[in-house]
C-alpha cells in the first residue's frame, strides 16, 4: 500500500478525481450567473432602468455569444420583451438556475459519497486480505480487537476525506485567488498586505497543529489498545473471576481512559487556541486596511470607494482561506490515520498472493512422500522446539508419533500442517517444498486437526462443511431483481477491488470429500463422520431441544404431531400412562405451573414487545376479572409464608435455594417486608404492585414438587374454568400472538421434545424420564426418513461465539470430525482428543483409522498420541525426545501388542 | 405434603435430634419418587447418592455373601434405607427392591451432608444408628 494517503487517492480514483474536477468546474458557472441575476432583477425590472418610457421594452438573453476559437453559438434568445415581462422572465431564469445548482450540488455530493465508500470498501478489503495472508506466527503477537478496531473504525474518516481530496483545494484556491487578484487590482499595497497576511496564516497555522497531530496518533493508538484491552476481558471473565482481580482489571481501565481523557482535553484546548489564532490573524487583515488605506484615502492616493471596494473583497477571503486550512489539517489528520493503520499492515512476512489464488479445478494429488530434512524450528521466544530432525513420510502408512508435550512431537506436526514456518531445514513433497505449493493443494491435500479447535459463530452443519468450501463450484443463475442486484454487486466489487466470488454458489464438492458418494450425499458424510468421532446421540440431543420452524416444512411438522400421538399410545399400551401427564383441554395438568394451565398456551411472537405487553395486559385484566386473582393472592400468601419460615435464617448461598424455583435468595428481605407491610390487610387494600408480586409466586407453583397443600381440587377446576374464558375472550389480534396447547397442532415455540412428549414428564416416577426418552428413540427408530429429517434439525444447532455452546470433548470430536469430511493425501492429528477419556480416544482412534483406510485415497496417517498404549494400532513408531528423534520402528514385525507398548515404555 | 413428610422424619430416630425448622428444610429439598411392586431402589455395591424414607409400602432388603443371596428382611413406613453409605460414603451395603407400590421420599447425599453440618447434636444419634447397622450386616 502506498505510504501517503493522497497518494493512494490518486492512483486508485485518478479518472473519478478527474472527472469531478470537470463538473465542478463546470457548476461554477450557473453558480455565478445565480449571483449577478438578482442585481439584474433589481436593477431592471424593479427599479426600472431601461424602462423608464412607458413601452420600452429589452433584449431577453443574447441571439449568439462569441466563444474563442470556435466561433459563434445560436440561441433561442433575442426577445424583447416588456418590463413586467421582463420581470417573469429573470424570475424564472433565477428558479431555473437554483434547481440547476440544487441538481449539480447533488451530483456532486453523491459521486464524492460514491466515491469515499468506494475507496474505504477497497482499503477495508485490502487490510482484511492482508490478515488472511499474514504468516500465522504473527497473530501470536497481536489482539485481535486491535485489528478489528483498525478496519472497523479507524480507517472510516479515510472514506469521507476521499471526495474533497483534490476538488475541494482545488476550489478553494480558485476561489481566494479571485479575491485576491481582485485586490491587487484595486491596490497593489493592498493587494501586498492581503497577500501578506494570507501566507502568515497559512505558513504559522499548520506547523501549530503539528503537536495536535501527534495527541491525535496518540489518541488512535490509545483507543485501539483500549479496544484491544475490552475484548481480552471479554474473552478472560472467568479467569478474572476466578482469580478475584476484578478490582485490578478496574484500577487498569481508569487508568487507561484517564490517559485517553487527558491526551483528548489536550486536544480541544489546542484546536480552540489554533481556531482562536486563525480568527485573529483573519481580523488582524481588516485593522491594517482601515488603518493603511485610509492613511492613504486621506494621503489622496486611494479614493474611498476603491478602499470600501477593497474591504468588501476581502470579506471573501477568509472563508475559503479558512476553509483551505481547514482542509489541510483534515488531510494532515486522515494521513496520520492512514499510515497507523497502513504500518500495522505492511513489512510483515506476507503469504504471495499466488499461493491464495483461486483454483475451482480438481488439485492434484500429493502422490510424492513428505520428506523432513534436517529441520530446525525456534518459538516466539527463540527457544528450540525441533533440533535438526529428518523424516519421510510415505502414502499409505500410520504414524504414531509419540513424546512429551515439550519433545518435538507436536512441533513436528505444526510444520507438517503448516502452522509453524522452519527456521531451517526444509519440508519437501517430491521436488516442491511445502511452504511454497499453492495453498489450494496443500489445504486441499493436507488435512490437519489438534487439540485446539475454533468454530465459527453458526450452525454445527456450516461449521463441518467449513474444510470443504475452498471454491464457488458453480455461477448461480439470477432472474429479475435478483439478477439485477447480482450485476450491481459484481460492478462495485470491480470498482472497489473486491474479489467477485458468490457466496450463493455452490461451495461443497463431494467429490472431494470423505463418505459423501452414497445416495444421501453430503448429509451421508456427516452421518459416518459423526458416527467415527461418536456425536451422533449428540446431535439428536441438540434436535430435541431445538425449536424447528414448521411454517417452512409443514410435513414435518405433521410427521412430529403423529409421532406424539403414537408416543402416547405406546404408553398406554404398555400400562406407562403415568409417566407422562399429558396437556388435556379441560384438565388441570398437576405436574405443570399455574400459569401454564391457566393460559394453556404461549405468547410467541417476542419480536413485538408493544404485543407481548397487551397480551400480558389482557391475561392480569381476565386473572382480575374472573375472581381468580383473589384466590391465587391468598394462596400466594401461604406460599410466601412457608417459604419465609423455611429460608429466612439460612445464609443467602446456601445450595437449598436451588430447590426454590419461584424466589431468588436474594427475594427472601423483600418479601419479608412485602408480608409485614400485607398483614392485616384484604386483597382489596393491598396494592396492585404488591398483589402481582404475590399473585406470581402463585403461577410458579406445583403442587407435586412443592408439596405446600395450597392447590386443592376446587382451585384447580376454577383455574381450568378461566382458562376457557381466557380462550374465548382473547381479541382477534393478540389471537395471532398466542399459541394454544392442541393435541392436534404443531407447537412453534416449543422444543422437538416438547412435542413430541406434550406435557409434562411425572418426575414421581423412579426413571421417567429416560423411560420416556427410551420409547421416543424406539418410536423414531422405526421411520429411517424421520431420523434423517430430525438429524438435519441437530445439525442447525448454533453453536454460538468460537463453538462456546459445546463441550470441550464435543469441540474435539467436532473438529476431528470436520477434518475426516475432507479427501486427503495427508493427515495430521495432533493430540485431537486430548480432552476425552483415554478408553473413548482410542475407539476413536480405531474407527478414524478404519474410516480413513475404508474412504479416502490410500493416504498417510500423523498421528500424535496422548497415550503410548494407542501406537499398536499404527505401522510405524517415531518416538521423539529432547526436541528430536530417539528412536524410530516399523510395529508390524512385532507380533504382540503387549511386547509394542512394554517396548516403548522401555524406551522412555 | 410436606407436613406429613415432615412428621413422618420427625418420628425417625435418626432425624428427630435436629431441630423441626431444618426437618422441614429437609423434606422440601427432597424428592418424592415412587417405585412400582418389584422395581430395584438401588443395587449392592453401586456408588451411593441418597438414602430414602419409607412413606407408604413395603421394600425388601438383601445381601449377596460367599453363601449366596442372603435376606435382610423387610422395612415398613416411617423407616430409611440407604442411609448408612451415605454417611460412611461407601458402596451400597445391601439390595433394596420393592416389594410393594412404595412412596419414598428421596434425600441427597448432599442434602443430607449440609444439614449436619449445621445440626452438631444428631452426631450421637448417627453413631448409634450407624453401629445398630453395621451390627445386623455384619
Amino acid at each position: 500500500m502506498e505510504p501517503s494517503f493522497s497518494r493512494y487517492i490518486w492512483t486508485h480514483t485518478r479518472p473519478q478525481q478527474l472527472w469531478i474536477l470537470c463538473i465542478v468546474a463546470i457548476s461554477m458557472l450557473p453558480y455565478y450567473l445565480a449571483f449577478d441575476l438578482p442585481k439584474q432583477i433589481v436593477n431592471g425590472p424593479i427599479m426600472g432602468i431601461g424602462f423608464e418610457t412607458p413601452g420600452a421594452t429589452q433584449t431577453f438573453m443574447p441571439t449568439t455569444i462569441d466563444v474563442p476559437w470556435y466561433g459563434e453559438i445560436s440561441f433561442i434568445g433575442g426577445m424583447e420583451l416588456g418590463r413586467m415581462q421582463t420581470l417573469v422572465a429573470l424570475s424564472l431564469t433565477f428558479l431555473g438556475l437554483v434547481v440547476v445548482n440544487g441538481l449539480f450540488k447533488y451530483y456532486i455530493n453523491t459521486y464524492k459519497g460514491q466515491l469515499g465508500e468506494r475507496l474505504l470498501r477497497r482499503i477495508r478489503y485490502e487490510l482484511i486480505d492482508r490478515i488472511l495472508r499474514f504468516r500465522p506466527a504473527y497473530f501470536r503477537r497481536v489482539k485481535g480487537a486491535e485489528m478489528s478496531s483498525m478496519v472497523k473504525d479507524e480507517v472510516e474518516p479515510l472514506g469521507g476525506f476521499t471526495g474533497d481530496a483534490f476538488v475541494l483545494p482545488a476550489m478553494l484556491t480558485g476561489q481566494a485567488l479571485t479575491a485576491l487578484t481582485f485586490i491587487f487590482v484595486q491596490n497593489v499595497w493592498l493587494g501586498m498586505i492581503a497577500l501578506f497576511m494570507a501566507t502568515v496564516q497559512i505558513l504559522v497555522i499548520p506547523p501549530l497543529r503539528r503537536r495536535l497531530i501527534e495527541l491525535g496518533r496518540e489518541r488512535q493508538l490509545s483507543a485501539r489498545l483500549l479496544a484491544g484491552r475490552v475484548n481480552e476481558v471479554v474473552e478472560g471473565i472467568n479467569a478474572i473471576h476466578a482469580n478475584d482481580t476484578s478490582n485490578y482489571e478496574r484500577a487498569d481501565f481508569s487508568a487507561r481512559l484517564g490517559h485517553i481523557f487527558a491526551i483528548r482535553y489536550e486536544i480541544f484546548q489546542r484546536k480552540f487556541m489554533v481556531k482562536f489564532l486563525n480568527n485573529f490573524l483573519a481580523q488582524l487583515t481588516p485593522f491594517l486596511f482601515y488603518l493603511v488605506g485610509g492613511y492613504f484615502a486621506i494621503q489622496g492616493r486611494l479614493d474611498v470607494g476603491q478602499l470600501v471596494a477593497v474591504i468588501n473583497a476581502y470579506k471573501e477571503l477568509p472563508g475559503p482561506l479558512k476553509e483551505l486550512i481547514d482542509w489541510e489539517l483534515t488531510r494532515q489528520d486522515v494521513q496520520v490515520k492512514y499510515e497507523q493503520v497502513v504500518e500495522q499492515f505492511t513489512n510483515k512476512t506476507l503469504i504471495d498472493p499466488s499461493l491464495h489464488a483461486l483454483d475451482p479445478a480438481q488439485v492434484p494429488p500429493i502422490t510424492q512422500p513428505l520428506v523432513v530434512t534436517n529441520l530446525t524450528v525456534d518459538d516466539e521466544s527463540g527457544a528450540r522446539t525441533l533440533d535438526h530432525v529428518s523424516l519421510k513420510i510415505e502414502r499409505g502408512e500410520t504414524v504414531a508419533v509419540v513424546g512429551d508435550s515439550s519433545s518435538g512431537a507436536e512441533a513436528v506436526a505444526e510444520v507438517l500442517a503448516r502452522v509453524v514456518w522452519p527456521t531451517s531445514g526444509r519440508v519437501t513433497a517430491g521436488e516442491d517444498d511445502l511452504f511454497s505449493l499453492r495453498e489450494a493443494q496443500s489445504g486441499r491435500r493436507i488435512t490437519y486437526a489438534s487439540s485446539e479447535t475454533f468454530f465459527f459463530f453458526g450452525s454445527l452443519r456450516d461449521n463441518l462443511l467449513y474444510g470443504l468450501k475452498h471454491a464457488p463450484l458453480n455461477e448461480v443463475e439470477y432472474s429479475g431483481a435478483a439478477a439485477r442486484d447480482r450485476r450491481w454487486a459484481l460492478r462495485e466489487a470491480a470498482q472497489s477491488g473486491n474479489p467477485t466470488f458468490d457466496l450463493n454458489s455452490a461451495w461443497v464438492d463431494p467429490a472431494t470429500a470423505n463418505g459423501m458418494s452414497g445416495p444421501q450425499g453430503i448429509s451421508g458424510g456427516i452421518w459416518r463422520v459423526l458416527e467415527v468421532v461418536g456425536m451422533i446421540d449428540q446431535i439428536f440431543e441438540f434436535a430435541a431441544y431445538s425449536t424447528v420452524d414448521a411454517s417452512t416444512d409443514p410435513a414435518f411438522a405433521a410427521r412430529i404431531v403423529a409421532l406424539r400421538h403414537a408416543f402416547h399410545d405406546t404408553l398406554e399400551q404398555r400400562g406407562l400412562a403415568n409417566l407422562v401427564v399429558p396437556f388435556a383441554a379441560g384438565a388441570y395438568n398437576s405436574e405443570a405451573k399455574v400459569i401454564d394451565n391457566l393460559m394453556f398456551g404461549v405468547f410467541t411472537n417476542v419480536k413485538d414487545p408493544a404485543g407481548m405487553a397487551e397480551g400480558t395486559d389482557y391475561f392480569n385484566r381476565m386473572v382480575a376479572e374472573t375472581g381468580l386473582g383473589e384466590h391465587l393472592y391468598e394462596m400466594g400468601l401461604s406460599i410466601a409464608e412457608t417459604t419465609l419460615e423455611l429460608f429466612q435464617d439460612l445464609p443467602r448461598d446456601h445450595p437449598f435455594f436451588e430447590r426454590l424455583s419461584y424466589m431468588d435468595s436474594d427475594d427472601i428481605p423483600k418479601f419479608q417486608a412485602l408480608m409485614t407491610r400485607l398483614r392485616g390487610k384484604t386483597f382489596a387494600e393491598a396494592s396492585p404492585e404488591d398483589r402481582l408480586a404475590i399473585i406470581r409466586l402463585s403461577f410458579l407453583y406445583i403442587e407435586p414438587q412443592h408439596r405446600f397443600g395450597v392447590l386443592d381440587d376446587a382451585l384447580m377446576h376454577k383455574i381450568v374454568e378461566a382458562r376457557e374464558i381466557f380462550h374465548q375472550g382473547i381479541p382477534a389480534h393478540l389471537e395471532a400472538l398466542f399459541e394454544r396447547y392442541d393435541p392436534d397442532l404443531y407447537l412453534a415455540s416449543g422444543s422437538l421434545l416438547d412435542n413430541i412428549v406434550f406435557g409434562k414428564v411425572n418426575l414421581r416416577f423412579n426413571d421417567a424420564e429416560r423411560q420416556v426418552r427410551a420409547i421416543i428413540t424406539e418410536l423414531v427408530s422405526a421411520q429411517p426418513d424421520l431420523i434423517a429429517q430430525i438429524f438435519e434439525a441437530g445439525l442447525e444447532y448454533n453453536l454460538g461465539g468460537s463453538g462456546r455452546r459445546l463441550t470441550l470433548a464435543q469441540r474435539q470430536k467436532l473438529n476431528l470430525a470436520r477434518a475426516l469430511l475432507r479427501k486427503s493425501d495427508y493427515y495430521i492429528f495432533n493430540r485431537p482428543l486430548s480432552g476425552l477419556d483415554p478408553g473413548q480416544q482410542e475407539q476413536i482412534l480405531m474407527r478414524t483409522l478404519e474410516f480413513l483406510k475404508a474412504e479416502a485415497d490410500d493416504p498417510a496417517v500423523v498421528w500424535v498420541l496422548s497415550s503410548r498404549s494407542f501406537a499398536r494400532h499404527f505401522d510405524r513408531l517415531v518416538l521423539f525426545r529432547d526436541h528430536t528423534i530417539l528412536d524410530e520402528e516399523s510395529l508390524e514385525t512385532l507380533p504382540e501388542s503387549g511386547a509394542i507398548s512394554n517396548n516403548v515404555v522401555g524406551l522412555s | 405434603m410436606l407436613k406429613d413428610e415432615f412428621n413422618v422424619l420427625r418420628s425417625i430416630p435418626l432425624f428427630a435430634g435436629m431441630e423441626p425448622s431444618k426437618l422441614k428444610l429437609l423434606a422440601f429439598a427432597s424428592d418424592r419418587v415412587n417405585f412400582d411392586a418389584g422395581e430395584t431402589i438401588f443395587r449392592q455395591d453401586d456408588v451411593a447418592d441418597a438414602c430414602y424414607v419409607i412413606l407408604a409400602g413395603e421394600v425388601e432388603a438383601s445381601v449377596k455373601t460367599r453363601d449366596g443371596v442372603v435376606n435382610l428382611g423387610t422395612i415398613g413406613p416411617e423407616q430409611v434405607v440407604g442411609e448408612v453409605a451415605i454417611l460412611t460414603e461407601s458402596p451400597r451395603l445391601a439390595t433394596v427392591k420393592a416389594r410393594t407400590p412404595v412412596e419414598t421420599l428421596r434425600i441427597t447425599k448432599d442434602h443430607f451432608h449440609k444439614l449436619l453440618a449445621c445440626c452438631p447434636g444428631t452426631m450421637a444419634e448417627i453413631i448409634r444408628v450407624l453401629g445398630e447397622r453395621m451390627a445386623r450386616v455384619g
